[in-house]
């Protein structure tokens, strides 16, 4: 982290500090006390926004450790939400658990799935474990589908009960969700964090760096690589269970390979390696969708010749374009420019 | 003294005479009306399904356009909010919360994609808002605040299959295949009550197959049908899908008729050509565009044309637009001639809904609802004909199908 002029780190510990000066312990705080403020002074969709932001960034924290820092790269993270998000379902709606007894489980669940999928990345790696990845976007949703419908709802909708604290204590407005979404959220994120200052984070990087000189150097790569799958998927089980509970209905629908494809986007726009980075490609893209949204219908109505065709195309044409501006211009991703900026404020004028 | 006694007693009977002329009037005119009645649309229009549902919307502001042009609701004109979707959920309950807090808050909702109605109904039970929406099971069903625009896709396939049985001539009772999309859409009339009631009818269900999408190849899919022997094709598909089965049958030589439900429309018909949707038939909720002589096609073509609209919106999502209005005009009219527009409410607009039987405005759609049944029953069957969706039944009610979980 650059410091600002004139401060250095003298010991360990400021060394390895994430939030490092005083400036820096006020902006936090004063960030989390306006987020947490949001409903008092955002327009309702803008919370709704906000706590569909709150569930994609929790899914971009963990392919951005599988991705990010371990560099193993995953076609499947909406597949992985998908179980969560049934294993959510199942637990509250035919078990009846609590909510918060369920959400880890649901998370270790889909751990547990992300295991037996990262198992190719012992052999395979690249473009051959993307598609090895990609088989869980298939094989899950099929499982779901067709295993048993009686119990998941197979290809239907299935209703899933707003979270309670208790008796008389239901959480079913956005506001009240919002409660529940961002403190998870920040949590995850700042374990997100801290795992890449650990042992593990650091054997992450090295394998993502030279597997074989990681190896080499004593790191077991395989084990690793697991760890890495079972993180992203724990992360992605515990989005998918926050999505069932905000969405109130799931179905196979809402975790396909597009959506899986989003998450990856959000990574390339934010910047993949970096925490703060995937969750500013979840408040782009998620902010894009709304906007592409409000521009369908202005298209429809300004070229009426073409009407539904241009606002149906506009949304694959946005993101697409999005990605690949990104990849030509900015392929560090939004954080490293917001980086750059910083840097060249601090080091004014000698930043030219 | 007496003059101030004298004038309380004027004061006094000025009061009573007050308080008798209030009291007598009637509920029909208390409370102060609005400026407007807002009506909540949430649509696709830049998603997959927004060259389907972008008719929907055409229709609203036209027919909104028709009832303003005849007073509206009591001297209130109606608006239309909409919002888009994109035909993802998570959109949708966005747009909704939206909606939600707007003052003031729209009387009544639509919602022109499945996937909505099954996101949003407990939210919509909640907020206690009546909704019309496209039809699938979990967006009606547990019965809260959510009716059917049209019938079941389950009731559908009933309707179908007692037009088969009735006009069957062969001499061996009629083998029938599926193909269908594999989405919640498509897999709605695989049911264990759709099966028993084909086979109560004398059709004998030989092939259950299913594609993507996104698929444009079905090739496989028909040779394996036509091993089968199949002699009619039923397909719950829109859009692209029964072109690429249509095409798909002529690639291969195969020629059997094929039905369809709401997805076989004029949207299908511009796509696949004439010579293609030949002989195929579909079961539909509305009139057709194809019955210049209609009054209700006349007035709504009226309309139409006053708007300029493309012929790419002559779709049964524009009569389902256009009659979805004129019901809402009907109900909110009659909850307001009952309650006052003081006590205007989502339940009172509901309890309207509820007592509607037989409701046919311009004729272009019948709507009927009841406290068992949320969703209309009212279907007919057309024949494509020469290019044009002619009728070749009379309006029917269609069998509840329910699946079991949902009755």
């Amino acid at each position: 982290m650059s410091l600002p002029c004139g401060t250095f780190n003298e010991t360990y510990a400021q060394d390895m500090a994430i939030v490092r000066t005083r400036t820096q312990w006020l902006l936090l705080i004063g960030g989390m006390v306006l987020l947490l403020a949001l409903p008092s002074y955002a327009s309702p969709r803008v919370v709704t926004l906000a706590n569909l932001i709150g569930i994609s960034a929790i899914s971009a924290l963990g392919l951005n450790i599988l991705t990010g820092y371990a560099g193993q790269i995953s076609l499947g993270q909406a597949a992985f939400m998908a179980v969560g998000a049934y294993i959510q379902a199942m637990l509250t709606v035919h078990l009846k658990w609590p909510f918060w007894l369920a959400l880890p489980v649901s998370g270790g669940g889909a751990a547990l799935v992300g295991l037996v999928f990262g198992t190719p990345s012992l052999r395979v790696k690249g473009f051959y474990l993307a598609m090895a990845t990609l088989a869980a976007q298939f094989v899950i949703p099929w499982v779901i589908v067709n295993v048993w419908p009686d119990i998941t709802g197979g290809i239907h909708s299935f209703r899933v009960p707003a979270p309670s604290l208790g008796e008389g204590l239901v959480l079913n407005t956005q506001v009240e969700m919002f409660y529940v979404i961002i403190p998870i959220a920040a949590l995850m994120a700042f374990f997100a964090k801290n795992i890449v200052r650990t042992r593990v984070g650091r054997a992450f990087v090295a394998i993502r760096d030279n597997d074989l000189a990681a190896a080499a150097m004593g790191v077991n790569a395989f084990r690793y690589k697991l760890v890495a799958f079972a993180i992203c998927s724990f992360y992605a089980g515990i989005a998918g269970a926050l999505w069932a509970h905000w969405m109130r209905n799931i179905a196979p629908s809402h975790f396909t390979l597009v959506e899986s494809i989003w998450y990856l986007g959000m990574l390339i726009v934010g910047g993949i390696g970096s925490t703060t980075g995937a969750i500013m490609g979840a408040v782009f893209i998620r902010s894009l969708d709304l906007g592409v949204s409000i521009l369908g219908p202005w298209a429809g109505d300004t070229f009426p010749a073409i009407g539904g065709q241009a606002s149906a195309a506009l949304s694959p044409l946005m993101f697409g374009l999005v990605i690949l501006l990104f990849i030509l211009f900015e392929p560090r991703g939004l954080y490293h420019r917001w980086e750059m900026l910083k840097a060249s404020y601090r080091l004014h004028p000698y930043s030219r | 003294m007496k003059n101030g006694s004298r004038l309380a007693s004027v004061i006094m009977v000025a009061m009573l005479l007050t308080s008798l002329v209030l009291g007598c009037q009637s509920s029909e005119s208390g409370g102060q009306k609005p400026g407007k009645i807002l009506l909540g649309v949430i649509t696709d229009a830049s998603g997959p399904y927004a060259a389907v549902a972008g008719p929907t919307l055409n229709a609203f502001q036209d027919a909104v356009a028709y009832v303003n042009d005849r007073g509206g609701v009591d001297g209130v004109p109606l608006e239309v909010v909409v919002r888009d979707g994109a035909g993802k959920a998570d959109l949708a309950t966005s747009m909704y919360t939206e909606l939600m807090n707007m003052s003031p808050r729209p009387q009544m909702l639509f919602l022109v994609v499945s996937t909505y109605g099954e996101a949003l109904h407990d939210r919509i039970a909640e907020d206690k808002i009546p909704t019309i929406a496209t039809t699938s099971p979990a967006a009606i069903y547990p019965r809260a605040f959510t009716f059917g625009w049209y019938s079941l896709y389950t009731d559908w396939f009933g309707m179908y299959i007692d037009w088969l049985a009735k006009t069957w001539k062969g001499s061996q009772p009629p083998k029938l295949a599926f193909l269908t999309w594999n989405t919640s859409f498509g897999r709605s009339v695989l049911t264990p009550e759709d099966y028993d009631y084909a086979k109560s009818k004398g059709v004998n269900i030989v092939a259950e197959e299913v594609f993507a999408a996104t698929d444009l190849d079905v090739t496989t899919q028909l040779v394996r049908i036509r091993e089968k022997g199949a002699d009619w094709i039923y397909s719950s598909t829109t859009a692209n899908g029964p072109v690429v089965i249509l095409k798909g049958l002529k690639q291969i030589g195969y020629n059997i008729p094929i039905a369809g439900n709401t997805g076989f429309d004029w949207s299908v018909a511009s796509i696949a050509g004439k010579e293609l949707m030949e002989g195929s038939v579909a079961a539909l909720h509305t009139v057709s565009w194809d019955e210049t002589d209609h009054e209700g096609v006349k007035a709504m073509a009226e309309y139409f044309s006053k708007a300029n609209r493309s012929p790419k919106d002559r779709t049964v999502l524009y009569p389902m637009g256009f009659a979805g209005v004129l019901l809402a005009q009907e109900v909110i009219g009659k909850a307001v001639a009952s309650v006052g527009w003081d006590k205007l409410s989502g339940e009172a607009i509901k309890a309207q809904i509820l007592k509607t039987k037989d409701f046919s405005p311009l004729g272009l759609q019948t709507f009927s609802y009841s406290e068992d049944r949320y969703t209309p029953t009212k279907l007919r069957m057309y024949k494509w004909t020469d290019g044009k969706a002619l009728p070749v039944s009379d309006w029917m009610d269609a069998p509840d199908l329910r699946p079991a979980q949902y009755k």
